[in-house]
């Protein structure tokens, strides 16, 4: 057994301890490092919180490119990659298709990276 | 009285410091022909590439006798290979102010010791921080005037037209800037993904979509390539001067509007598109009525899409040398995950235009 509190909890009090007991008792000219290093925390938090994120877009690429379970993300991505630069997804239900993958990808990565800029449908310009 | 001296505290204590301001005095008594004294020596912030010194120089005799408020530029100790030397932002800036643009006056070039050039130009006041100007209306009383002005001074640039002598560094103009951009930006991603195996759908699908709806170009003509809040001066609400020109080059002039116009620059007001500080309809009126292009806001969704790939892909490159080992930094190390917000916004333009 792991020693509890473990990885996730660790981190979330070191978050919390450099938040509010470190930054405020740094000059202006450092607060910055402080707070990226608060960010960093809180995107390694939310990360040991997956895997959900690669497991699904793994599932969606069968799919979208007909390649079986056995292939790699990487080596998924890098083929739709390819597919894409060579206009396979330009048009109709492939690019449809492709566009429902590629928001469902980039709000599981926001989700991540960024969860403040998820929006929930954005606004048609 | 003499100003005490301030030491650049980079290096603290080991007489590094005032080796440069006085390896500075020397170069600058050389380029003004009189005996220079430097009474400050404060570094400004920002730029990982270059550095920024703020200096009071007392200049004894010859033409440019006085004492005088210089910036003085300079490659930082970390500075990488991929933006212009100073040599040749030096003569990009004495091109641009010669055409009116606002920028800080470019006075002399250096030959530093070592290697290390510099540049002296003149100080300009102003505030360049984003998150403020964006924010507080006491910096900005008058938003759309200052929109009008970030227009009217990009117009300016954009007289400047291929060829130009001094500029022969910059090499040839893209008969077709758009789809020049699109290769360059593939090009840049294949060589990342050479290194580490990876690949970015998204963005794929943002070069796939600007392959297909490149617009028939505009002549070529000087772009700055960064232009953008944060980079120019406000003071007391007029735009003062546009800054940083290591990435300036030939260009489609619409990809310089794009990239002011674009949601990843908009600091704390995304709602306001011309960088946070005005609407677009103010800065695009301001450069048509200075002789720019007249050009629409969806005509610029082209360019915004692209704005945002070129930032996704110089991210991805910044997090490459923290992973490589040849720059570690928590700051580089973040920018990668920029990219996921880059990404969504590509997919939000570029969803409904088949």
């Amino acid at each position: 057994m792991k020693v509890e509190p473990g990885a996730r909890e660790l981190l979330e009090a070191a978050r919390a301890a450099l938040v509010n007991e470190v930054v405020p008792q740094l000059p202006a000219d450092k607060r910055y490092a402080a707070l990226m290093a608060a960010n960093a925390i809180a995107i390694s938090m939310r990360e040991l919180d997956g895997p959900r994120g690669d497991v699904a877009e793994r599932e969606r690429l069968g799919p979208l490119l007909g390649i079986a379970a056995g292939e790699s993300l990487a080596e998924a991505n890098r083929q739709l990659a390819a597919r894409i630069r060579a206009g396979a997804f330009d048009e109709g239900e492939a690019r449809a298709a492709l566009l429902r993958h590629l928001e469902a990808t980039t709000r599981e990565r926001l989700a991540v990276s960024n969860p403040r800029a998820l929006r929930p449908t954005r606004e048609q310009p | 009285m003499n100003a005490p001296r301030k030491h650049d505290a980079a290096r603290p204590g080991d007489g590094t410091a005032d080796d440069a301001l006085e390896r500075a005095e020397r170069a600058l008594a050389l380029a003004c022909g009189g005996p220079v004294r430097l009474a400050s020596w404060v570094r400004l912030s920002g730029g990982a590439i270059q550095e920024n010194i703020a200096v009071e120089a007392r200049v004894a005799s010859g033409p440019h006798a006085g004492t005088h408020d210089w910036v003085l530029r300079k490659d930082a100790p970390s500075a990488v290979a991929a933006s212009h030397s100073r040599a040749s932002e030096f003569a990009i800036l004495r091109a641009v102010h010669a055409a009116g643009v606002l920028v800080p006056e470019p006075l002399f070039l250096c030959a530093g010791e070592g290697g290390q050039d510099f540049f002296a130009m003149r100080r300009v006041p102003g505030v360049t921080a984003g998150h403020r100007l964006s924010k507080d209306d006491a910096l900005v009383p008058d938003r759309p005037g200052l929109a009008r002005e970030l227009g009217a001074n990009l117009a300016r640039l954009h007289r400047v037209a291929p060829p130009v002598a001094a500029l022969a560094f910059l090499g040839d103009a893209p008969a077709d800037g758009a789809r020049a951009c699109v290769a360059d930006y593939r090009q840049g991603l294949d060589e990342l993904g050479a290194l580490r195996g990876e690949a970015w759908p998204a963005l794929e699908w943002g070069l796939a979509w600007c392959a297909r709806h490149a617009p028939a170009p505009l002549p070529s003509r000087l772009l700055h390539r960064d232009y953008r809040t944060g980079n120019y001066l406000v003071h007391e609400g007029r735009l003062t001067a546009a800054l940083d020109w290591e990435f300036a080059g030939w260009g489609d002039p619409r990809e310089d509007l794009g990239w002011m116009l674009a949601r990843c620059w908009r600091f704390a007001r995304p709602d306001r598109e011309a960088g946070g500080i005005g609407s677009a309809a103010d800065f695009l009126a301001g450069y048509a009525a200075e002789g720019g292009a007249s050009v629409t806001w969806e005509e610029t969704i082209y360019w915004q899409v692209l704005a945002h790939l070129r930032w996704a892909l110089i991210a991805l490159q910044q997090a490459e040398r923290h992973r490589s080992g040849s720059q570690a930094s928590l700051e580089l190390a973040l920018t990668a995950h920029i990219v996921p917000e880059l990404e969504s916004e590509i997919l939000a333009l570029t969803k409904g235009r088949a």
